[in-house]
Parts: C-alpha cells; structure tokens; sequence
C-alpha cells in the first residue's frame, strides 16, 4: 500500500535513519522496536513530514510518489492526508473541546461540511469509547481520555496508515490499558497501523509484524511469534533480555 | 498658592479637541504594530536567514533607546536626510510641507510594532511547537493553524502584557508634543503658557491621562473576559 525506500536522516553530524526501506501493506499493525535512540521515532516523524529527511523516496501502491527530501507543500499535504499520527503526549489542541479536535482536520483542511464532520467525529469518539465527552476541554479529560481523543482525531479522516509514536508512554501505568484495548479494537478492525512502542504484550498479542531497529537501520523484520520466541540477531536477543526480564530462561 | 479653579475648567473645554489627536495616534500604532509585531515574532522564532537578525536588531534599536531621543532623530534628521534624497531624486516633495503628525505616527507604529515583537514571541514560546505539529498532520496549512491554534492560546499569556503596552502607549504619546503636533498635553502646554498656569495645567493633564488609562484598561478587561467565557484555562 505505501512503500518507503532509501530514507535518510541526520541531525547534525548524527545520522538517526541510514538508508532505511520499509513496505507497509494494507491491514498490517507494524510494531516498531527497537533500543531509544535507534530512529524509531524519528523515521515516523519522517515519514509524515514532521523531519526532513534528506533522502528517500515515499511511494503509494496506488501511484504517485514524492521525494522526501524535495517535495513541495502541496505533495507534503497531499502525502500527510493518507496519514494520522498520534503523539506520544496526545498534543490535543487545548483551546478545542474533544469534538472539535476531531472536527478540525475535516472541516478546515478536507472541507467537509460540518454537520458532517460533526457526524464523524462523534461516530470516532464513540470508537474510543469518549461518546459522553465530546464537549470537554482536554484538560477536562483524564491522561488515557486525552490519548483516545488523540487516536480518534487521527482516524476520523480514514487515512491509509495510523502512524502512532509511544502512544502510551507518556501515561500513568493503570492508563495504559484502555488506550490499548483501543489499538487492538483498530486492528480488529483492520486498521493499518504502524506503531513506536514498548508495550511487549500488545506487540506479542495485537502486532502481525515486528520490525526491529538498531542504529538507524532495520536489522529484523518478522512476525511476533517468531521475533519473540526466537529473533535471529544478537541486538534483538539483548534488547528482549533487557525488557522481559524473564525472556530466555526457559525453553520449551 | 492658589488653584485657579476657573482656569481649570476653561482648559478642560479647550484640551477635549485633543483627545481624538492622542486616541488616534494610540489606535493607529496599535493597528499597525499589532499584525506587523506578530510578524515580526514569527520571522524571528522560524529564524529566517538574514531577516531574523535584521529585525532583531530593528527592535533593539527601538526598545534599547529613549523615545525622546528617537523622536528627536526621526523629527529632526529624517526630513533632512528626505529632502536631500528628494531634491536627488528630483521628487519634487518638500518634507517641511509634511504634516508632524505623520512623523509621530510613523515613529509610534514602529516603536509599538518593537514593543508588541517582543510580547508575541514571548507568548508564542508558550505554545508548546506539538500544537503546531498535530494542526499539522491534520492537514492544516501552517497559516491555519496559526489562525485557529497558536494564537488563541497565544493569546492568554499576551493579553496582560498587550494591555501594560497600550497603556505605555498611551502615556508615551504625550511626547509627540516635541514633534509639534498639538495633542492634548501640547493645547495644555500652551494653554498653561499663556496665564503661568502650569500647576493647573499639568493637574489637569494628570486627570485625563489617568481617565483614559482607565478606559484602555476597561476595553482590554472586557476583551478578555469574552475570550475566557466557557473556556477553563489549559491545565499543563
């Protein structure tokens, strides 16, 4: 469905993403691993334009393609409609009510009429469960409502991809749980998704596919059940010993 | 000593045709400063190549120096430095025909731009850049989310320094007076010259600048508490 190839990116002297190509299909939840600071972020953040990349190539499965480092403001908003991207602090617009955060896209940058947009904002709200706190200020709404807001406003476009950047990382731990009984309704659902996160057991359980990253490049790709029983690279094995603090004691 | 009652009253009656001349420079500078200054704050915080500096140093040069001393320059070197540049040219504009007041509203909307500068971009530092970021996966343009994000809740951190500059503003326009257009402390001044009434005189001044910083007060508080209706200020 979208291709990425050859991206690149660096800040400063540091290169984050070396030459990085990924294929997203239809329907994949993609979780994104990987030790802080390999560039799983970063290659999110490119992907939707938040970072120039300085090379690479975004390609969609239906035509079309755009150079990440050239494309103009008009391909940029082109691209950024097949995406929604959630942030890893929600970034909830504080001066719109839970509806309106939702709206805002459709109305002002899809033009779709507002009775409309409303229709489908509340129908998104009423995914995430937050039905009865359309008209509530996020500061209104505790951490994991402000997070399902978040994913809301970027599935009510309907967009090719949800990118999602540690969607739970910036919440209190018994917060956690309905903003991933959220992710996992989505892929349920057959959202495509493409996920930074640390949450091991919504990667196990919920992800069709783990891509695995070190030091700027994809080292791993492959499915959970074979990632986590038995990845083939070393850095995979050290990096689940040092999040699953029981992982390779037994075998079976 | 003795207040001269009857020369008060005389020189209220003679000082209210100033006060429009006062309001207007504060308006005009203020409707000039308010769009450029929060140009000027976005220029600077997206650090455009050469502009950025350029206007970093416009506004220092603004703030960093006495108003008195700017208007002596503008008032005084400007129409000299025109006027050779005219006869130059071969425009045939005498500067010396030019109405002072133009000069004051030139000086005081660039003075006021400096001033309005400086609160933007210290209330845009208070929007987080995520608001941005997020209005922009949304598909909004960086001009729409400015227009429908960042400055409404830029907006809560500006008001109270917006209104300490209107109000500057205003007393500040007391000084176009040494660029000879006659404001209302200019009518008082001469009013005052005629009888020696100076203590009166400036008694009066007093009074009224007093009445109008009540009144810009009053518009900014009324401005404010229609922003804040129904809306609880943002937690973090």
């Amino acid at each position: 469905m979208l291709r990425i190839s050859h991206l690149s990116k660096s800040f400063g002297s540091n290169q984050v993403i070396k030459d990085l190509s990924i294929d997203i299909r239809q329907g994949d939840v993609t979780v994104l691993l990987g030790p802080s600071g390999c560039g799983k972020t970063t290659l999110l953040r490119c992907i939707d334009f938040l970072e120039r990349a300085e090379s690479g190539t975004l390609s969609f499965a239906d035509g079309g393609a755009v150079e990440f480092a050239t494309a103009a403001k008009k391909e940029i908003a082109r691209c950024r409609r097949r995406f929604g991207f959630v942030f890893q602090n929600h970034n909830l617009f504080s001066n719109k009510t839970a509806l309106e955060n939702v709206t805002e896209g459709l109305i002002v940058a899809r033009r779709i009429p507002k009775p409309e947009a409303v229709a489908i904002g509340r129908e998104a709200l009423a995914r995430v469960g937050l039905a009865n706190r359309e008209d509530y200020y996020p500061n209104q709404l505790s951490g994991g409502q402000q997070q399902r807001v978040g994913i809301a406003r970027a599935i009510a476009a309907k967009p090719d991809v949800i990118l999602l950047d540690e969607p739970t990382s910036a919440l209190d731990p018994e917060l956690t749980g309905e903003v991933l009984d959220v992710m996992k309704a989505l892929a349920e659902d057959g959202v495509t998704m493409l996920a930074v996160t640390h949450e091991m057991t919504f990667a196990q359980d919920v992800a069709k596919r783990i891509v695995f990253m070190d030091g700027g490049v994809i080292i791993e790709d492959s499915t959970p059940r074979a990632f986590f029983a038995k990845p083939r690279e070393e850095r995979a094995r050290q990096f689940l010993k040092r999040l699953l603090p029981n992982y390779g004691e037994y075998t079976i | 000593m003795s207040f001269d009652l009857d020369f008060f009253a005389r020189a209220a009656r003679a000082v209210l045709p100033g006060i429009p001349l006062t309001l207007l420079v504060v308006a005009f500078s203020l409707a000039v400063a308010l769009p450029l200054g929060f140009l000027t704050a976005v220029a600077r915080a997206k650090r455009v190549r050469a502009l950025s500096p350029a206007l970093a140093f416009l506004v220092s040069l603004m703030r960093g120096t006495p108003m008195i001393v700017q208007i002596y320059v503008i008032y005084n070197a400007l129409p000299l430095m025109l006027s050779a540049f005219f006869r130059k040219a071969g425009i045939g504009v005498n500067v010396f025909d030019v109405d002072p007041l133009l000069y004051a509203l030139f000086l005081f909307s660039l003075n006021t731009t400096a001033t309005l500068s400086e609160v933007f971009r210290s209330a845009l530092s208070t929007v987080g850049a995520g608001q941005m970021e997020a209005a922009l996966t949304c598909g909004l343009s960086e001009a729409q989310a400015y227009v429908r994000i960042v400055v409404p809740q830029m907006m809560r951190a500006a008001s109270a320094p917006l209104c300490n500059a209107a109000v500057e503003l205003l007393k500040n326009s007391s000084l176009v007076f040494y660029m000879g257009v006659r404001d209302l402390m200019g009518i008082i001044k001469t009013e005052a010259g005629i009888g020696y009434n100076y203590f009166e005189g400036y008694a009066l001044a007093l009074v009224i600048y007093l009445i109008l910083c009540f009144g810009v007060q009053g518009i900014f508080r009324l401005v404010e508490r229609r922003a804040k209706r129904g809306r609880a200020a943002q937690a973090a």
